[in-house]
């Protein structure tokens, strides 16, 4: 195998564990945005709404790196 | 009532849960827009880090080897997303982390983590004594402190942790549980 391969094999293992991260942290934001709803509920107030589409965006971000990751690496 | 509200009498737009048709929200209490200081200065220090660290790194790690734009590009956006994950956990932690009296009970709304929640309540008539604390020169200079409430019997204590206003939040409290008091007798 030469120098060149090691390389490549290297990033391989790394892209997959970035994207193995990037899929834990989507699950966490999407936690977010369940726990946001949840709670809603015990406590029905004018601003959540915000909150809500906070909690929606940083989701969305959390996939669009995915997505990102996917092509560029 | 907006999203930074921490101190509310009588708030029009608010109901929770458990709240009966006859119960009246006479106060309502976050914990003081103070606490979120240190979490928004690590925010801001997170969200500069790649202007001032990556430059560094890069530099150190292109003498061995190079590191393909892509991976640059993905790394920067996800430390992003990870530094506005971190603001947004703190301030829905903040926001849902709430001290209600109504004219009827004590209601107590933990929100734990992204797992677990927390809540408590007890009866004003419960109520035995009230006290606050306010230490330390912020708490002095922005008004906020804790509040504890003791409660008979085998009921734990509240205690309102980093409330503003603590001597306006025990004068209330004293009164309608004191209102409650009368009435039962």
């Amino acid at each position: 195998m030469t120098p060149q391969d090691y390389t490549s094999i290297g990033f391989l293992i790394a892209k997959v564990c970035i994207i193995m991260c990037m899929i834990l942290y989507a699950i966490y934001a999407w936690i977010m945005v369940r726990q946001e709803q949840l709670m809603s509920k015990v406590l029905a107030e004018t601003s959540e709404a915000i909150l809500r589409l906070l909690t929606i965006i940083h989701l969305a971000a959390a996939v669009f790196v995915i997505i990102l990751a996917l092509i560029l690496l | 009532m907006n999203l930074l509200t921490s101190f509310a009498r009588t708030p029009k737009s608010l109901r929770f849960e458990t709240q009966e048709k006859q119960e009246v929200i006479v106060l309502f209490l976050r914990q003081h827009l103070i606490v979120l200081v240190p979490w928004l200065v690590v925010g801001f220090i997170l969200l500069f880090t790649p202007t001032i660290l990556f430059p560094i790194v890069y530099r150190f790690l292109s003498e061995s080897w190079t590191i393909p734009a892509g991976y640059m590009i993905v790394g920067t956006v996800f430390w992003y997303v990870l530094t506005f994950g971190f603001i947004l956990s703190k301030l829905l932690f903040w926001f849902f982390n709430i001290f209600i009296v109504t004219n009827e009970r004590i209601v107590d709304i933990d929100f734990v983590n992204l797992l677990h929640k927390n809540i408590s309540e007890t009866q004003l008539e419960r109520v035995q004594d009230i006290s606050y604390k306010t230490s330390g020169i912020l708490a002095t200079m922005f008004n906020f402190g804790d509040v504890t409430i003791q409660t008979a019997g085998e009921m734990p204590n509240f205690i309102f942790e980093r409330v503003p206003k603590p001597s306006e939040v025990v004068d209330i409290i004293s009164d309608y549980a004191k209102l409650k008091n009368k009435k039962h007798l």
